[in-house]
């Protein structure tokens, strides 16, 4: 097999090369308005936006820092701007059934000058109904009627007392009621002086008292209907006097509502229940300090006392200055933030409400438009998912506590007239939750029918190159930061592709860049400059790394002084640095890992003893067993896989995931069975398939600079190396001294693109080519490994004719 | 007015009061009655004797064969039975005693209670022969929505061994006295009384000249002004041409008086002239003795 070169240095990375842009700063550039890259996502928007059936809601699904917000904001604005306001909504009192609130819908602009209208009627009122029963009018009336009443009643039993008196009887109070009772001079017989009277008298009395009896009862039996017959002629005046005061207030109202039916019914609604209830403007303030209190706070709260509350109108929403349809983010979308709340006042160690104490939420402010609302949020929220839910199928906002409306209240609480809605929701969220809602809420797929999904990286070309440094020229703008110089702008851009570890892509997470332009920003002030250049952006991102480095330093000592083991020269037999990425919150980092195999005689099995321990992850198992196969198929066609083999990652005690060491144990099985060694100068990484192709894997970057970093601490030598599958060569974006080091000659990396390419460049020693009977030259890996899988299998057949069982034999 | 004269013991000045008898029943106009006698007692350092009498008219009502009631909320008939009536009476008794121990407490009084049988007018006017002050609801028992002066206040009235205070249900007293003035033994002993009221309280008294004759009546103002200035009371003195019942209703219901003091001698009374003034003068009287 042809030996491979190392990469050249343009290979390892793709420079942004500041001359191509023609601006001295980044002043100069103009605004981008679109997304970068998300043509997509775009486009799904404008779909979710223009359709207007029921159930297309949007999902805008992406990692963190995408834009996401902002670009849905651009064109929500966009859209509600040339749409037309929607309805004003107003709760006021339902006069039939005073805990249903009515919900009143009115033109935008409409429901401020009711509500006014209303408070002024009011404030009338409260001046002018008092001055009417305050009026000589109202008193001589009321006062004629009062003494007619008592006329009649006096009438009434003072005839009973004058007939009674004439028969010498006098009509008592007893501790219940009256009783009639024969006296003598003013006071009542007593039975012995009853008994003496002469039998005729005594007979007489009697039939008087029984006939007085009957007519007092008849009274009695009439007395309740002549209150109730005066409390109505007391209400029919009231009424008089207070329609010629509301009649012409109201009609003002009236006048001004002509146009909308259901307003002008209302509002007749209220003159009707202002001339029933007249009295009640002139009742009393309360008097006892606690009663002024729970008075003055619920005032405060609903404005005016008590009497008064129920004519007002509570404008819930009010689109009154709002140019286009609405465009709500709710940043807490608890339930009642969502749906709306009815608060209460306590009152007496009670809780009063009433529909004045009626608020909206994020739903009913962004009816007629668009809500946006952070889809974690929204989840984990009692009750505002389900809610949220239940108000968009059921196209109308109950507004009801959870306690309401999960049975659990007990206070007095009211049941507000559903309002009709009418908004697209847009839920902001990663793609886990959107794919887990799917999954799980049958709901969820009727309800947010468009997927507007958010890519994570833009293809990295001249023209998004262009577009990039746009972008980053509105950012300064817009965050008023200091301009960006050419070079700083392409370092910008080299540090975007290094972030999505792909060298012909950009990352689209623009809060991150965002956070990378405040951090150079702040670096050039310190360094008392006006223009951010390559050297500040250095300077943050370096500045990032130390802030987060402080493992990767730790594990690095360790190595240098030898607590974990590293050979970085020399040779060893099934001995191989493998590469392994951490990742510690947002930053990571590479570090080799000894992988050793040792192997004997046995039945074919490749021990993982990672996974034995249960260290190993379901990748990392597979790369194994995928080493079985490939063994096999190479070297075992024809005979028994007569081996036991055992892998491991030395000082290893935290897990191991991911394929991306396969290679590397594949190359240390292969010295292990072939007894050739491997030069320690170099670290390997790379899945391999059973073909014994080397397949990419993630995060080359940071391996290659975790081994260079090793290295460089034990002195570099020339020789050190890592190998790298070829597939992964356009992710190169290597550290600058790093690509100083090749540049030197210090350092090399290598694309393997096979197996036989990666043994050979390892142990030195060709691979071997098999011949037409599948043999290889005895000199080579492949051949040295088929000798001793075949003298394994041999020792095999021998110990099973013995009657022995295999595995107990000499292993290397 | 110094705190050591408003807290001038009971017997000093112009009204000496030890011992006071409230008439109770289970009425409201009685719990006014009672209200204002622990109030008095309390400033006056005086002590308080509740009277509650069984009536004997309704016990005699009880037991005559005949003897109905009808009762007010529904009308309907029912026999009164004297067992029943009894048992009603020791609970209204029961009643009227925690009440009148609750407002002893409250103005820190002693106070006793006694339960009699008999007319209540001859029992109460009784137990005042005891007392120095009397006090009652003014009001009938009687039916009627217009307010009627019971038969106890206008015998009280009449012929109360003692001065005698009468109060209807929800007056205010906190003794603003009115007083009538004409120069009669009487009225000196109502304008000394009206004094003490208004001394007790910190107040000023409302004196009503009611002399038609010019001089006499300039002389009786200044009668009344030297023995106010003398009992350390200001005084607001008025003069009426017409002094009738009629005139001070009205009066009274124009100043900020509380409580009309007048002899219980004043000839305006005699006839049906306490039945008038009780009828129309809703704020409490002290009638004088």
């Amino acid at each position: 097999m042809a030996p491979i070169d190392p990469l050249p240095l343009d290979r390892l990375y793709r420079r942004c090369d500041p001359a191509q842009f023609r601006f001295r700063t980044t002043q100069e550039l103009e605004e981008i308005t679109d997304s970068l890259g998300q043509q997509r996502a775009a486009e799904a928007m404008r779909f979710g936006i223009a359709i207007g059936c029921k159930g297309y809601n949007m999902y805008a699904l992406g990692p963190p820092g995408t834009g996401k917000y902002t670009m849905i904001r651009q064109h929500l604005d966009r859209a509600a701007a040339s749409a037309p306001a929607p309805s004003d909504w107003c709760y006021v009192n339902n006069f039939a059934e005073a805990h249903k609130p009515k919900a009143l819908e009115l033109p935008p602009g409409r429901g401020r000058p009711l509500h006014d209208a209303m408070s002024h009627l009011i404030e009338e009122l409260r001046a002018s109904i008092p001055a009417i029963f305050e009026g000589e009018d109202y008193r001589a009336r009321r006062e004629a009627l009062d003494n007619q009443f008592k006329e009649s009643h006096e009438a009434a039993f003072g005839a009973i007392q004058e007939k009674a008196r004439e028969r010498k009887i006098a009509l008592i109070r007893t501790p219940m009621g009256l009783a009639l009772a024969p006296v003598r001079d003013g006071e009542v017989l007593s039975p012995e002086e009853f008994r003496k009277l002469p039998e005729a008298e005594q007979k007489k009395t009697r039939d008087d008292i029984t006939e007085l009896e009957g007519q007092l009862q008849e009274v009695m039996r009439k007395a309740p209907v002549w209150e109730r017959e005066h409390r109505e002629k007391v209400r029919a005046l009231n009424r008089e006097m207070t329609e010629h005061v509301v009649g012409h207030l109201i009609d003002d109202i009236r006048k001004g509502y002509a146009d909308l039916p259901h307003v002008a019914a209302y509002i007749e609604e209220v003159r009707k229940d202002i001339v029933e209830n007249a009295q009640e403007f002139v009742t009393q303030e309360p008097q006892s300090p606690d009663e002024q209190a729970s008075e003055q706070a619920m005032r405060r709260a609903v404005g005016g006392p008590a009497a008064f509350r129920r004519y007002r109108v509570n404008v819930v929403v009010d689109n009154s200055v709002c140019p286009g349809a609405p465009v709500i983010y709710e940043d807490h979308p608890t339930q009642p933030n969502l749906i709306g709340r009815i608060e209460h006042i306590a009152q007496f160690g009670a809780l009063m409400t009433d529909f004045n104490l009626i608020k909206a939420g994020a739903l009913l402010r962004a009816n007629g438009g668009y809500l946006i609302l952070d889809a974690l949020k929204v989840l984990t929220q009692p009750y505002a998912w389900e809610e949220l839910k239940r108000a968009l199928t059921a196209g109308e906002v109950r507004v009801e506590s959870v306690a309401e409306s999960l049975g659990f209240a007990s206070t007095v609480s009211l049941e507000p007239q559903p309002i009709p809605l009418d908004v697209k929701v847009v839920l902001l969220g990663d793609r886990q939750i959107y794919y887990l809602l799917s999954e799980y809420d049958p709901d969820f797929p009727e309800l947010f029918k468009v997927a507007v999904d958010f890519d994570d990286v833009v293809d990295r070309t001249d023209a998004t190159t262009r577009d990039y440094a746009r972008l980053i020229a509105t950012l300064a703008r817009r965050d008023k930061l200091k301009p960006l110089d050419p070079s700083g702008v392409a370092r910008i851009i080299e540090h975007a592709a290094r972030m999505v570890g792909d060298s012909e892509k950009l990352s689209a997470r623009m809060r991150l860049i965002n956070d990378l332009m405040h951090e150079a920003h702040f670096w050039t002030g310190a360094d008392g400059k006006e223009v951010t250049t390559a050297a500040h952006v250095q300077r943050a991102i370096d500045a990032q790394i130390r802030r987060a480095d402080r493992i990767r330093q730790r594990v690095h000592e360790e190595i240098a002084r030898g607590t974990i083991l590293i050979d970085v020269d020399g040779k060893a037999v099934g001995q191989v640095n493998g590469l392994s990425v951490m990742q510690l919150g947002g930053f990571s980092f590479g570090q080799p890992s000894r992988i050793t195999a040792r192997v004997r005689m046995g039945r074919g099995e490749v021990v993982d003893i990672e996974r034995e321990v249960k260290l190993g992850g379901p990748i990392h198992s597979k790369g194994v067993l995928i080493l079985s196969g490939f063994l096999g198929a190479r070297f075992a066609r024809e005979r028994p896989l007569a081996l036991a083999a055992s892998l491991v990652f030395e000082q290893s005690y935290g897990g191991v995931e991911g394929d991306s060491a396969s290679c590397a144990e594949l190359y240390s099985l292969l010295s292990a069975l072939s007894g050739v060694p491997i030069d320690q100068s170099f670290a390997v990484t790379g899945s391999v398939n059973q073909m014994g192709q080397v397949q990419p894997i993630g995060g080359a970057n940071e391996k290659i600079e975790g081994f260079f970093d090793v290295c460089r601490a034990r002195g570099l030598t020339g020789r050190q190396g890592v190998l790298i599958p070829v597939s992964n060569v356009k992710h190169l974006m290597l550290r600058a001294d790093v690509v100083d080091a090749v540049r030197d000659g210090k350092f090399r990396i290598f694309a393997v693109e096979h197996i036989d390419q990666g043994i050979e460049l390892l142990t030195g020693v060709p691979a071997g080519a098999a011949d037409a009977k599948g043999d290889y030259p005895p000199d080579s890996i492949n051949g040295k490994v088929m000798a001793q899988l075949g003298a394994f299998a041999d020792k095999a057949r021998a110990f099973a004719l013995a009657g022995k069982e295999p595995g107990s034999g000499e292993s290397r | 007015m110094s705190e050591d004269q408003r807290r001038r013991p009971a017997g000093e000045g112009g009204f000496p009061v030890r011992r006071i008898v409230v008439a109770l029943d289970s009425s409201a106009h009685a719990s006014a009655a009672l209200e204002a006698a622990a109030a008095l007692a309390e400033r006056l350092e005086a002590e308080l004797e509740g009277l509650f009498v069984e009536d004997i008219d309704l016990l005699n009502l009880a037991a005559l064969p005949f003897g109905d009631e009808f009762t007010l909320t529904t009308g309907a008939r029912r026999r009164l039975d004297t067992k029943a009536l009894e048992d009603q009476l020791r609970q209204e008794a029961a009643r009227a005693r925690r009440a009148l121990d609750e407002a002893a407490r409250r103005s820190r009084v002693r106070a006793t209670f006694r339960v009699t049988r008999g007319r209540v007018p001859a029992e109460v006017m009784a137990a005042a022969e005891g007392a120095d002050l009397l006090i009652l609801g003014a009001a009938s028992h009687a039916i009627g929505v217009r307010f009627r002066p019971g038969r106890v206040a206008l015998a009280a009235a009449a012929s109360a061994p003692r001065s005698v205070l009468l109060l209807r249900s929800g007056a205010r007293f906190t003794g603003k006295p009115l007083v009538p003035y004409d120069g009669s033994p009487g009225a000196e002993k109502a304008l000394a009384t009206a004094a003490a009221l208004a001394r007790l309280n910190g107040g000023r008294v409302s004196v009503l000249i009611t002399e038609p004759d010019p001089r006499k009546a300039a002389a009786l103002r200044e009668r009344a002004s030297q023995l106010l200035g003398a009992a350390g009371v200001q005084a607001v003195v008025r003069e009426e041409l017409e002094p009738t019942l009629e005139t001070m209703c009205r009066l009274i219901a124009r100043t900020d008086s509380d409580v009309l003091v007048m002899s219980a001698d004043d000839p305006k009374l005699a006839g049906e002239g306490s039945l008038r003034l009780l009828e129309r003068v809703a704020c409490p009287v002290l009638l004088v003795r």
